[in-house]
């Protein structure tokens, strides 16, 4: 968390800054939370109600630290949570997503029954995950058809850095 | 680069390579033997060098708002002028004749025999600092502090990190009593393991100067005592004690007398119920100057407060909740909505306990 006043362990952590990069962004915020699921929930709440603010946004990065193991169940977000959180982002060009977050996100992207392919993310021409190896290869080819199909094509990338 | 009151870290850098030339006790020092005697320069020229000499020691270009909270590095580099001073008599006079100028002071620390600098040295504003992780304050250094602290005439800054035994905490928060006339820098930081105990500034403390404010502990604000400090560039509050809780009124209240203000931070690190905020009953307060503004509180809280402040120049907002089921954020929204801002990126970085399917096991 670059430039936080206010460091934690168990956070989700959001920062959005302007072109001219800054050490210290324009705006942060933390949310405690312990699990994943209660995060993404916090978040797509903040950010749906500034998303207004953010409409000029183009890039966007998720990335994901495991604090720690437990034998909890938190980790299986409502993919409803994560489609209102990136909604707020409506014209990203480019999306980074970190391993960790990969099948979720991948998840998130896959058009459901009365879905439109344009309805999250239009602007999209660039998706990078963090790979594996070929591990996820599959996942996001129904989101990438559909883009190609409603003649907005994105470009997926593999990336091996960005952890 | 120089920065605009002509210090910067490259001329600084140059300075400190023309001194050791300059001075070098020789006449000829290792890395010119041509070196030109440092007394073909004037006094004014000389005043010069000095006067750029003077270190940065405030966090005054410093990115990092925690640095700059913290009053910037070490101020024992106060004693920059020490070396200088004892050269020459002509630099002595020249140095102790612009003391105000130059910005002199002596510095109490660790280790410091305040009683003899004090009848040894020239009257000068003093800094006390003792505020380092790796060092205790010993009994020598008590009866030290107490000493400095009741030369509340030349006191220009404080900083203590509290040492770890209770009453000797409250002992030295009690010293810090009655006017300090010329006191700019006031810093007391609990040690992460002490911050929960309640400690009690004296009423009667009165900075009608002060310019930097941080309490990192448990020490309730008397903000009343802050309202002839009209001149506060930097307010740092981070409390640790539900006692020491205050509503966004008082808060608001304190700040229309804060128009210098450029830095604030507000941090209540104890759990408060949205319900207990109470809404604020004030006018709209103006910060034209407020550049850097954190919050650690409830919802509740920074709303009430969002909703009554314009700071038309911030560059930085930072906001840390604690876990909540609902955030409802209108107030933030419209105060963001001033700003005119045109983001470009957004990055989340998603810090959290996951399930492992080998029953708390990393795989």
């Amino acid at each position: 968390m670059p430039g936080s006043t206010f460091p934690a362990s168990y956070i989700v952590y959001a920062e959005v800054n302007l072109p001219e990069t800054k050490p210290v962004p324009a705006f942060s915020i933390i949310v405690n939370c312990r699990h994943l699921d209660g995060q993404v929930s916090s978040v797509a709440q903040i950010f749906q109600s500034l998303s207004q603010i953010f409409s000029a946004v183009e890039h966007l990065t998720l990335a994901h630290e495991v604090h720690r193991w437990s034998s909890e169940e938190h980790n299986e977000v409502d993919r409803t949570e994560w489609r209102k959180l990136l909604r707020s982002f409506s014209n990203v060009k480019t999306l980074s997503v970190h391993l960790g977050l990969v099948r979720e996100l991948s998840r998130c992207l896959r058009l459901e029954d009365g879905e439109h392919p344009l309805e999250l993310l239009p602007e999209l021409q660039k998706l990078t995950y963090s790979g594996s190896f070929n591990a996820y290869d599959d996942l996001f080819t129904s989101f990438i058809n559909s883009r190609q199909n409603a003649g907005r094509p994105v470009t997926l990338i593999e990336s091996y850095r960005g952890y | 680069m120089a920065s605009p009151n002509g210090r910067g870290t490259l001329l600084h850098a140059i300075y400190a390579y023309q001194f050791y030339e300059l001075t070098w006790p020789t006449g000829n020092s290792p890395f010119c033997p041509y070196t030109t005697s440092i007394h073909i320069l004037d006094d004014d020229s000389l005043l010069n060098i000095f006067y750029l000499y003077r270190p940065f020691l405030l966090g005054e270009e410093d990115q990092n708002v925690n640095i700059r909270f913290k009053g910037g590095g070490q101020w024992t580099r106060e004693r920059w002028w020490y070396r200088l001073a004892h050269v020459c008599r002509r630099w002595q006079n020249l140095i102790l004749g612009s003391a105000s100028y130059l910005g002199l002071c002596l510095v109490c620390t660790y280790g410091t025999p305040v009683a003899d600098m004090l009848v040894q040295s020239p009257p000068l504003p003093l800094v006390i600092d003792y505020y380092d992780h790796d060092r205790d304050i010993t009994a020598e250094d008590e009866e030290a502090i107490i000493l400095a602290l009741e030369q509340r005439d030349r006191i220009r800054r404080i900083r203590f990190l509290l040492p770890i035994l209770k009453h000797w905490q409250q002992k030295l928060i009690t010293a810090i009593d009655g006017e300090y006339p010329i006191l700019e820098y006031l810093i007391l930081w609990g040690l992460s393991e002490e911050k929960r105990a309640i400690l009690t500034l004296p009423k009667t403390l009165q900075a009608p100067h002060l310019r930097h404010m941080a309490i990192n502990c448990s020490i309730p604000i008397r903000f009343q005592s802050l309202t002839t400090a009209v001149g506060l560039v930097t307010l740092h509050v981070a409390l640790y004690h539900p006692f020491t809780y205050f509503q966004p009124t008082v808060l608001l209240q304190s700040l229309s007398l804060m128009p210098q203000l450029e830095m604030l931070l507000i941090a209540f690190h104890f759990p408060i119920h949205n319900r207990d905020v109470e809404r604020p009953i004030m006018t709209h307060v103006t910060l034209p100057n407020l550049r850097t503004l954190a919050f650690k509180v409830v919802g509740a809280y920074s709303e009430a407060v969002l909703g009554q402040i314009t700071a038309s120049h911030l560059e930085t907002l930072q906001i840390s909740y604690p876990e909540q089921f609902m955030f409802f954020v209108p107030q933030l929204l419209q105060f963001m909505g001033t700003k005119n801002f045109r983001f470009d990126r957004a990055w989340f970085n998603f810090s959290s306990e996951l399930h492992s399917l080998r029953g708390g096991q990393s795989p």
